[in-house]
């Protein structure tokens, strides 16, 4: 064979050999990244996780009918908190030295608590301004001259909610929280939303497809399965209830037992318990339910509450979830 | 004012003869009617999104019509030297200026219209009702909003060489008003010294777009449109600004030679 040829044709086996090189390589690479779910995640790449976190925000911003503290705002917002922090660590100081002091001790903080408040969960929809001082609230202020006084007839100032304004007027936080779980389908928040809404607006079959459809892509989350055990729970189909709850607390083990008491999501904890307690009751089985309270008085702030509800759980009481 | 009028109607008619109306609105009708289409949740009575969508369209749109629109009208009569037979009419320079910007103002309001239109028909259909008064306030403060722009626009086709450029300034600036001029006085707090003077300074003298492409919140949700004394405020300081640009833009073209 010619020279020419020979050349080809080696040039045609190492094109080969690198392709089979290459090719499992950017496969596994991709498939790490989560590219290729879609038209939007090829187009977006990594980014379609910030436009999912901006849509996420928006569904918040529609659920306050547009009363919304802008970017600036929140600078504002934030200095103003370093300033009350920074007060409060005077105050602390000086009581140490002189005595009380007379000024507001809300934002003081310096334990680390488990985590028991309700961020994360599906009641708490809000975003980053949720009501933590009474500025948050009010963030407008008063106005700053004349041009921004008359600009505030321009837009929206009073905060109100979308619930106030008709029974299904919330189903216009919908499309927002699909566009985020479709740009970003490992946000599980947008699922446990999306549900809470979609049940609220008597829409439970949507809500379970929805749910299944985060659970496909998290497998791992215990946030969606309390959510399906909660509409499961809701529909008094307790079989299934306890089920979901059941997997819902033992993926809520394989994730929390191993992280510091302080930051374990114990609220979640609790939440799952407490409808594991509820679908056990309804079932009948009041041994299965004083054993789940039991597990709860561990982890619970308040075990001496708990007892009480055992208490009314043994004498044949119908529990009621907290 | 027949000069004016005469100078006006032309300007219409070539935007009639002109394209850009026609694709501006075939496209947002498409996306707007394409994203109407999706199902979310198997509700076709979500609303919200859709107006939101459809309003940023139009805006958008508008904008672009109404700069591009204005931003070739002095250059194309250099160009195609028909501005020497214009003003040997005789027409003054004053004249020609007015009649160029009420031409533009008119064919961005009959535009718009329409694309009003075509929005309460597509909240309409998919909310069962129309509040037909909030959306009138709506498209006329956004009228009175590009009398600005066009005005802008207009005193940039006197100072910048070519429109393309008077075009791609005008938009930055009024997309930059319409996105940061409310939040320039939190930012002027925020500095220290003159910088946060003079950015304060600038806040006074930015003509407030932002009001009219904000009230588009209250149509989302449903909120009561400014009263009527508000709404004579905004329009009365859209038309005096409008009038200062025209203004600076008759000083300017008053003495400057025509040929290029």
């Amino acid at each position: 064979m010619s020279a020419p040829i020979l050349s080809f044709v080696l040039l045609a086996v190492s094109c080969f050999s690198l392709a089979t090189w290459v090719g499992p390589r950017f496969e596994a690479s991709q498939s790490r990244r989560g590219v290729g779910h879609g038209a939007l995640g090829n187009m977006l790449g990594d980014s379609r996780k910030l436009f999912a976190d901006h849509f996420f925000t928006r569904s918040d911003v529609y659920f306050h009918s547009g009363y919304y503290p802008s970017m600036f705002d929140k600078v504002k917002l934030k200095e103003n908190h370093l300033a009350a922090g920074a007060k409060t660590a005077k105050c602390e100081h000086d009581h140490a030295h002189e005595g009380p002091c007379e000024h507001d001790h809300g934002h003081q903080e310096t334990k680390p608590e488990p985590k028991t408040e309700k961020h994360g969960e599906a009641e708490h929809v809000h975003g980053e301004h949720c009501n933590h001082g009474e500025e948050e609230t009010d963030f407008l202020g008063k106005p700053k001259d004349y041009f921004d006084g008359f600009s505030r007839n321009f837009f929206v100032t009073k905060h109100t909610h979308l619930t106030e304004k008709g029974t299904n007027a919330a189903r216009e936080i919908l499309p927002w929280i699909k566009l985020a779980a479709q740009l970003d389908p490992r946000k599980v928040e947008s699922y446990t939303v999306g549900a809470f809404w979609l049940r609220d607006l008597k829409r439970d079959a949507e809500a379970e497809q929805f749910l299944r459809e985060g659970l496909r892509h998290n497998p791992e989350s215990h946030e969606i399965l309390l959510e399906l055990g909660r509409g499961y729970v809701a529909r008094h189909d307790y079989e299934r209830a306890r089920n979901v709850l059941e997997m819902a607390f033992r993926r809520w083990r394989e994730q929390e037992n191993s992280k510091p008491v302080e930051e374990q999501n114990r609220f979640a904890a609790g939440q799952i318990l407490n409808n594991l307690v509820l679908v056990e009751d309804r079932l009948g089985h009041r041994d299965q339910a004083v054993s789940w309270l039991g597990i709860v008085r561990k982890i619970s702030p308040h075990p001496e509450e708990i007892d009480k509800r055992i208490a009314e759980v043994r004498a044949g009481q119908p529990f009621e979830a907290q | 004012m027949n000069t004016i009028h005469a100078i006006a109607i032309v300007v219409l008619k070539e935007m009639i003869r002109r394209k850009d109306f026609y694709v501006l609105f075939i496209l947002t009708a498409l996306i707007t009617l394409l994203m109407g289409s999706i199902n979310i949740f198997n509700d076709a009575s979500i609303a919200g999104y859709l107006k939101e969508l459809a309003l940023l369209l139009v805006w958008i749109s508008s904008l672009v019509m109404a700069i591009t629109t204005t931003a070739r009208q002095l250059h194309a009569e250099k160009e195609l030297r028909t501005i020497f037979p214009l003003l040997a009419k005789p027409v003054s320079r004053a004249q020609l200026l007015l009649g160029k910007f009420a031409g533009c103002w008119i064919a961005c309001g009959l535009s718009l219209f329409v694309f009003y239109l075509f929005l309460g028909i597509v909240a309409a259909s998919r909310e069962q009702s129309l509040d037909v008064g909030a959306y009138t306030v709506a498209f006329l403060l956004h009228w009175g909003a590009l009398a600005v722009v066009v005005a802008m626009a207009l005193l940039g086709s006197v100072v910048f060489a070519a429109p393309s450029s008077n075009g791609t300034i005008c938009f930055i600036v009024a997309v930059g008003i319409l996105v940061l001029a409310r939040h320039l006085n939190t930012v002027a707090l925020q500095m220290d010294g003159v910088m946060g003077k003079i950015t304060y300074a600038i806040y006074y003298l930015l003509p407030r777009l932002d009001w009219a492409f904000s009230v588009r919140q209250f149509l989302i949700f449903h909120d009561p449109m400014p009263g009527f004394a508000v709404w004579a405020q905004a329009m009365l300081f859209y038309g005096s600004y409008s009038a200062l640009l025209i203004l600076a833009a008759w000083l300017l073209f008053r003495r400057r030679a025509l040929t290029t």
